[in-house]
């Protein structure tokens, strides 16, 4: 009853496959930029393009693409849910047993000892003091950089910094350039 | 925040910046992107990138069916079958007076009628024959036990 209305509102798995095979220069450029920001240790941005592309391309319950959804959005939401499933060290049964199986290319799986807790905390710490190294020199953008950590709003990061929105968008830009360039795989301490 | 370690702050600014990044190139128009380009990475390497991943993602998904289909396949195995084994009314009515035949050697109150199996009618035959059958008074294939 429902196969008609679905295919309204969700693209067809043969749709999905015939958008990502004529995927442009600009969406190309996009995946990686934000598979590398959201990448971190345990988690590189090729095992996040790869777990994500396995999620919207599987048969058996895929993630849903809806129609009014551009790629850049839809592919963010779902590499957005896997790193937050990583980060909380959460695992449906299934990929479990897949992963007991080796089965699943990708290891979803994160250390939670108390051990391996502190060394991400300590590599977090050496990441972040990297990260605020790189503007030195640049107290405009090491302001926003601290205050994006810190959780500002854009509202407040111009009245922060004492820059217009169009100033902050182009401080922004700088501090994402300069970040891609030193952490090319997302948060890891070797970058 | 107490305790001797804050609990996981800096990661917690760190996942802010992130998001905030990723969220930066997905509001970014194509022009912007593109000329957004990581230094350390051209576009065809992020093209190859990209195909890799797609590659490696329909893989995992066939892999992920294959194994959910043999996951299926081993629970039907391990399910208990029942096959259904068609017994004519004759058969019955034989397998019937042979059971009563061999209690009645132990049991005399066993009727006549009973006993010789006779102006029994066939749809009792069938209720008679499955009371018994799942009494267990017939062998696991259904022979007098």
């Amino acid at each position: 009853m429902d196969a008609a209305a679905s295919s309204v509102e969700y693209y067809l798995p043969e749709e999905v496959l015939e958008r990502l095979n004529a995927i442009s220069d600009a969406d190309v450029a996009r995946l990686v930029g934000i598979s590398r920001r959201l990448a971190r240790s345990g988690l590189s941005s090729d095992d996040l393009l790869q777990e994500t592309f396995k999620r919207v391309l599987e048969t058996e319950k895929p993630r849903r693409w809806p129609r009014d959804l551009d790629l850049g959005p839809f592919f963010f939401g779902v590499m957005h849910s896997i790193v937050s499933t990583y980060c909380k060290g959460l695992a449906t049964k299934a990929q479990v047993r897949e992963r007991e199986l080796h089965l699943a290319e990708v290891s979803l799986s994160r250390d939670f000892s108390f051990e391996a807790e502190l060394a991400d905390e300590a590599e977090a710490d050496h990441i972040r003091a990297t990260m605020v190294a790189l503007f030195d020199g640049d107290s405009e953008a090491k302001d926003v950089l601290e205050g994006i950590m810190d959780g500002w709003t854009g509202q407040e990061l111009c009245e922060l910094c004492d820059v217009s929105k169009e100033q902050l968008a182009t401080i922004k830009r700088r501090v994402n350039r300069r970040i891609g360039k030193a952490f090319p795989d997302g948060w890891v301490s070797n970058a | 925040m107490g305790g001797c370690l804050m609990p996981r702050k800096t990661q917690e600014e760190l996942d802010r910046l992130a998001q905030a990044l990723a969220e930066e190139l997905l509001d970014a128009s194509d022009e912007e992107i593109l000329a957004y380009l990581d230094a350390n990475c051209s576009l065809a390497e992020m093209r190859a990138k990209i195909e890799h991943a797609m590659e490696a993602g329909i893989r995992a998904a066939k892999k992920a069916k294959l194994f959910n289909a043999r996951r299926e396949l081993d629970a039907a195995k391990e399910a208990p079958t029942r096959t259904a084994t068609v017994i004519s009314i004759e058969e019955k009515r034989k397998r019937l007076q042979k059971t009563i035949s061999d209690a009645n050697s132990k049991d005399s109150r066993i009727t006549l009628a009973a006993r010789e199996g006779k102006g029994v009618p066939d749809e009792d035959i069938d209720g008679l024959f499955d009371d018994a059958n799942d009494l267990g008074l017939f062998g696991p294939d259904g022979e007098d036990s």
